[in-house]
């Protein structure tokens, strides 16, 4: 407990000056002194003071002791996604606020501030966080400061800059010597490990984070532990697995009241039949996830544009354009590139295939290429434009798309 | 003279193991991967 910072705030707030505080228990130098911390005061000074500011020394060791339990408590609660007790603690926390900085949990405190704005995504105040904290990064002490790296690696995740986020969390993994007993870790290293579609890596890391969490009895992140291994065991070619993770996730989904992740569990198993291909089912499986999406989300519009791709390799080119001109209009309001340039590529394609194509390659295919992500949709557009140019008769160009394949 | 056609064999040796390492195999990539409609997976909460 920082005594000196706290028995200055009480005596400011009490209107007093140094000089009544200290009469007749020290001289006033000694007193500033203390207040700054320069001096270690005596228990007997201390409790002298904190008796004439109407302070009782238990009442000061039950909120150190409070700050730490509500502490513990908000990274547990975060640690289980218990969504609504963490916005409980918090707001037990904050109404202790005052007195926390004269605790040893001052940069603890600040931390977790900024792991809940993460929790809540609001990115643009976590940026400022961020910053302040980083001023404080050489007071930390080496937990706290692999708690910021961590955390940090957290927002990068929550930006979509994935590779950066596995920087850090690769780099603690090693400082940790490959141990840790964080499931959370493990999550976000799997999550990461996904969004690169580096499957291998990411079915190792969720199946270390499921034992976590399962020895934990934390149901919530057991779910979405398991909907990361779906989605990695489709990507890997491993159907039953991926099938059984997906039938596991849909019944216990009601069941633990996680009904939120329903329309994404069903556009996995979506997915998951489509490359089964059950193509008829994966339809089935996507438009029960729209049906129950919140319209106009990002989320909505993958569906929506992966319906319109099935319906497009249905051979139903009036249901596709539909979709794609919806999902065309929707991510140009949100400013989503990707998803806008793919469905404009299809729009046209549908009607003038030539015109499509050479869309596809002057703008799709360099926009992929530089985003550095979605391997696969790069092979099938490669693939589409060397067929083309092998049609053709245009060797040349049909080999260059086909060796991309092949880099 | 014999040594120098020791030398002149054995550069020859280095030189056709240093350039002749054979056509490396293509790498394989998903035939399914080029052949079907791709999937876009919905990812669960960071938290």
């Amino acid at each position: 407990m920082e005594f000196g910072a706290m028995i200055k705030f009480y005596r400011t707030q009490k209107g007093m000056t140094q000089g009544e505080l200290a009469k007749g228990i020290c001289s006033v130098p000694h007193l500033s002194k203390i207040e700054n911390n320069s001096k270690e005061a005596n228990e007997e000074t201390i409790a002298l003071l904190l008796e004439r500011l109407n302070i009782s020394m238990e009442e000061v060791e039950e909120n150190e002791e409070q700050i730490k339990f509500l502490l513990r408590e908000f990274s547990s609660h975060i640690n289980f996604f218990l969504t609504e007790k963490v916005e409980q603690t918090f707001q037990k926390l904050q109404e202790i606020e005052h007195l926390i900085p004269f605790s040893k949990y001052i940069y603890m405190w600040e931390l977790y501030k900024y792991r809940y704005l993460l929790f809540k995504g609001l990115l643009d105040e976590a940026v400022q966080k961020r910053d302040h904290l980083q001023k404080q990064k050489k007071n930390f002490s080496q937990h706290e400061d692999y708690l910021f790296r961590y955390y940090n690696a957290v927002f990068l995740i929550l930006k979509g800059q994935y590779r950066q986020a596995d920087e850090i969390l690769e780099m603690l993994y090693m400082e940790n010597e490959h141990d840790t007993t964080s499931g959370e870790f493990y999550y976000h290293l799997a999550l990461i490990k996904t969004s690169l579609e580096q499957s291998g890596y990411a079915i190792h890391f969720g199946k270390m984070a499921l034992q976590i969490f399962m020895s934990e009895y934390n149901f919530i992140r057991i779910l979405h532990t398991l909907m990361l291994l779906g989605i990695n065991y489709t990507h890997s070619n491993i159907l039953e697995e991926a099938e059984s993770c997906f039938q596991h996730l849909i019944r216990n989904a009601e069941i633990l009241q996680e009904e939120s992740l329903l329309p994404q569990i069903f556009h996995n198993m979506g997915n998951l039949q489509q490359k089964m291909g059950n193509s008829k089912k994966a339809l089935y499986y996507f438009e029960k996830s729209l049906a129950i999406q919140p319209a106009q989300n990002q989320d909505y519009l993958v569906t929506l544009y992966v319906i319109g791709e099935l319906h497009y390799s249905l051979h139903s080119d009036e249901k596709a354009r539909e979709c794609f001109q919806e999902v065309y209009t929707l991510a140009k309001k949100f400013g989503i590139k990707k998803l806008w340039l793919l469905a404009e590529f299809y729009l046209l394609y549908i009607t003038a295939p030539a015109k499509g194509l050479k869309f596809l390659e002057t703008r799709v295919i360099p926009y992929l290429e530089e985003s550095n992500e979605h391997a696969d949709y790069l092979f099938l557009f490669y693939k589409k434009l060397a067929d083309f140019y092998n049609q053709e008769g245009k060797a040349a160009e049909a080999v260059k798309y086909l060796s991309k394949i092949t880099e | 003279m014999k040594k120098l056609a020791v030398l002149l064999v054995s550069i020859s040796l280095v030189f056709i193991f240093t350039t002749n390492k054979g056509v490396e195999a293509p790498k394989t990539t998903d035939t399914a991967a080029v052949n079907s409609v791709q999937s876009i997976p919905i990812l669960p909460p960071v938290g």
